[in-house]
């Protein structure tokens, strides 16, 4: 099964993603997205005509290194608003599951996937085994049991979660699982991952406290300076309870 | 590469944004002028104005389901009668809404001179500096906030209806006695002076891309914005007048002339005495928001008929800093102030006004060119009711109020008519080979063209 990423750049004067994410994410098909924001003063068009070519050159220039670890590359370009929507759109349209907060990185060896004891484990587990795919991490489960959870109940969720891995294909030695309670997921979610050297989560339900302080994808970026994949919910298979 | 917007603004934004952009002047600083031109029946003059924008507010709700283009007035114009009406159109909308947010931004200054003893010399320096402020915060570009413009909108209708329904204890009915026209005017020419209260009704048409259903959702929420306000300016205005002694709203402005807080004037006594401060506090947030909004969509009016080959080609320019189109916007800027400068305020308000009559009429004669010819991009989700009914009495309620405004605001539109005129002759006509839709009424069927640029 092939997963789809979108990695977004703001341009113009894109940042290129360090050559190691590259690398280890050319197993992924990947959708090059340049976001050129624009004031409410602008209209779109406009900007579009006098600055669609040097962006369209910046756009082929970041997306160069993908195409050369082998990747499928798509490229778009949108001139707008609002990133995040841009950004959902192209996801939408382009039919990607997930998406990259990049940050600079000097090696991908260590992989912490938070596990949730809800919403679509399979997709997300078999995102992380076709990431891990050519570069082979070691990837660490890691679910944290909070209020009335016990234990077993956590050891019941990355279990299941490791054993799909494997059936989807990943060395079963690569993976190990990791359990902590405590309350304030986020927090503990947040401390962990300053250990690794990447992140893959599945989406959070949108609250609105993230869009005031930003969701716990944009806190690991900022504050852990880790790269984030974040492995989109699908709307329409969440509404028929199918995957 | 598809589209770049995403239609996401439903029928409650399309609503806040409609009232957001007529909620200013109409309401915080045009009663007083209204009402020495009419009396009493002033509130009449409201309901008149509106009934007659409301012609152009359904052809303009048609057109654009069909041509959602930002710079919409213009573009409908010029797409049906061709280039040299359309300049004509364009420099006129753009005229008047640099009119009235001039106008907005002198009413600003005089409420802001509620909160700090300073004489009354300085509105117009004080409207100069706020002029000056928006101009650059235009240019340096601002950030999209539905959210913000939602909150200005629900906290201004709240104050006003507190105002209504506070008020309404305290007038006195002796005021409306006799209820006629004792201004040294009439109705009639107070409502074209109230005219340009509902102009806000266009902003719609120039997002319309962004907007979800708009098939449904434009010409609802139009008219329902434009229903809503006119029951707001009816009734505010009516205890302005409750309130208020007639001298003071006659004489309690600059220079003795009409006074331009007429909403605070008569609201010591309201919500607990703290009613002048309430309600200019409410005066300057929505004036400042009407200043700015109208700074940046009057800046796309010049920007789109460039784009048209009407105007130097320079002012499509966009700034790499800012990502502005800071000529466009500074060009605007530059009249503002000018106008701040050197036009009395009431002559402000008149000609925004006038110019706005004159854009509507083209409207509704634009809507009767898209029809009346056939041309295959003209696909409007929303045919308006009442053609060509509706469209004639627009017209000709327009020009009504057009030739009952004095001699100045006619000779404003006529210079404006003729200037587009000239302007197009001189410039525009060799650079472009587009024809409107009404050509291809006379065998012409060649260069029509949905946006003219390709």
């Amino acid at each position: 099964m092939t997963h789809r990423l979108v990695v977004p750049f703001e341009l113009p004067d894109p940042q290129p993603v360090s050559s190691v994410l590259v690398e280890a994410l050319a197993s992924l098909d990947i959708v090059v997205f340049g976001h050129y924001g624009l004031p409410e003063q602008t209209p779109p068009a406009v900007a579009r005509e006098q600055f669609e070519a040097e962006a369209k050159e910046q756009l082929a220039a970041v997306a160069e290194p993908f195409e050369a670890a082998g990747a499928s590359v798509t490229i778009r370009l949108v001139f707008g608003r609002d990133r995040g929507k841009a950004i959902d759109q192209i996801a939408i349209e382009e039919n990607c599951d997930g998406e990259l907060d990049p940050a600079p990185t000097d090696r991908v060896e260590r992989i912490l996937v938070p596990i949730p004891n809800t919403g679509n484990v399979d997709r997300l587990t078999s995102f992380v085994t076709v990431f891990a795919e050519g570069h082979d991490p070691s990837v660490t489960l890691l679910h944290v049991v909070e209020g009335e959870g016990t234990d077993a109940d956590g050891e019941a969720v990355v279990a299941d979660g490791r054993e799909r891995m494997v059936e989807h294909g990943i060395d079963p030695d690569a993976v190990d699982t990791l359990l902590i309670t405590d309350d304030d997921h986020d927090a503990v979610i947040l401390d962990t991952a300053a250990d690794y050297d990447a992140v893959v989560m599945g989406e959070a339900t949108p609250k609105t406290v993230d869009r005031i302080f930003g969701t716990l994808a944009d806190k690991i970026v900022n504050r852990a300076g880790k790269p984030v994949v974040v492995v989109r919910r699908n709307h329409a298979e969440d509404d028929d309870g199918s995957a | 590469m598809g589209g770049d917007l995403e239609r996401d603004l439903g029928f409650v934004a399309v609503l806040t944004i409609s009232m957001g952009a007529m909620i200013g002047s109409g309401v915080f600083v045009l009663p007083a002028l209204g009402y020495k031109i009419a009396g009493n029946a002033v509130v009449v003059a409201y309901v008149l104005a509106g009934l007659v924008v409301l012609p152009a507010a359904l052809s303009k709700a048609e057109m654009a389901t069909a041509m959602p283009e930002s710079g919409g007035t213009y573009i409908f114009i010029d797409r049906a009668m061709g280039p040299l009406v359309g300049t004509v159109a364009g420099i006129g909308a753009w005229f008047s809404l640099v009119f009235k947010s001039s106008f907005a931004l002198v009413g600003l200054g005089a409420y802001l001179l509620l909160f700090v003893e300073i004489p009354a010399t300085l509105v117009k320096p004080i409207a100069l500096a706020l002029g000056t402020a928006i101009v650059v915060l235009n240019v340096v570009g601002t950030k999209q906030s539905s959210q913000l413009q939602s909150v200005i909108v629900t906290a201004v209708v709240a104050t006003l209806v507190g105002y209504v329904v506070n008020g309404s204890f305290l007038v006195e009915a002796a005021r409306y006695r006799p209820f006629d026209v004792t201004g040294d005017g009439g109705v009639v020419t107070a409502a074209a002076f109230v005219f340009v209260s509902y102009a806000g009704v266009t902003k719609i048409a120039s997002i319309a891309e962004e907007v979800e259903n708009p098939g449904k959702n434009i010409p609802r929420g139009m008219l329902a914005s434009m229903g809503i306000m006119m029951i707001v300016y009816t009734f505010v205005v009516a205890v302005v007048i409750g309130l208020n002694d007639p001298d003071t709203l006659i004489h309690g402005g600059p220079d003795g002339g009409p006074s331009l807080t007429p909403m605070a004037d008569g609201a010591a006594a309201l919500f607990g005495g703290v009613g002048v401060t309430v309600i200019s506090l409410m005066a300057v947030l929505a004036l400042t928001s009407m200043a700015n909004a109208g700074v940046l969509a009057s800046s796309r009016f010049p920007l789109a008929m460039a784009r048209d080959s009407l105007l130097p080609r320079r002012l499509t320019h966009v700034d790499r800093r800012f990502k502005t189109p800071s000529t466009a916007i500074a060009f605007t800027g530059a009249l503002l102030l000018v106008l701040i400068a050197f036009v009395p305020v009431v002559d402000l308000a008149k000609l925004a006004s006038a110019f706005q009559i004159l854009v509507f009429s083209l409207v509704n004669l634009a809507l009767v060119a898209f029809r009346e010819s056939d041309v295959p991009f003209y696909e409007p989700t929303f045919r308006a009711p009442g053609y060509p009914y509706v469209q004639i009495v627009g017209l000709v309620g327009g020009l009504v109020l057009l030739g009952q405004m004095g001699t100045i605001p006619l000779l404003g539109a006529a210079g404006i008519a003729m200037g587009g005129v000239v302007l197009y002759l001189a410039y525009g006509r060799s650079r472009t080979e587009r024809r409107g839709a009404l050509a291809t009424l006379f065998g012409d069927d060649g260069a029509v063209q949905p946006t003219g640029r390709e």
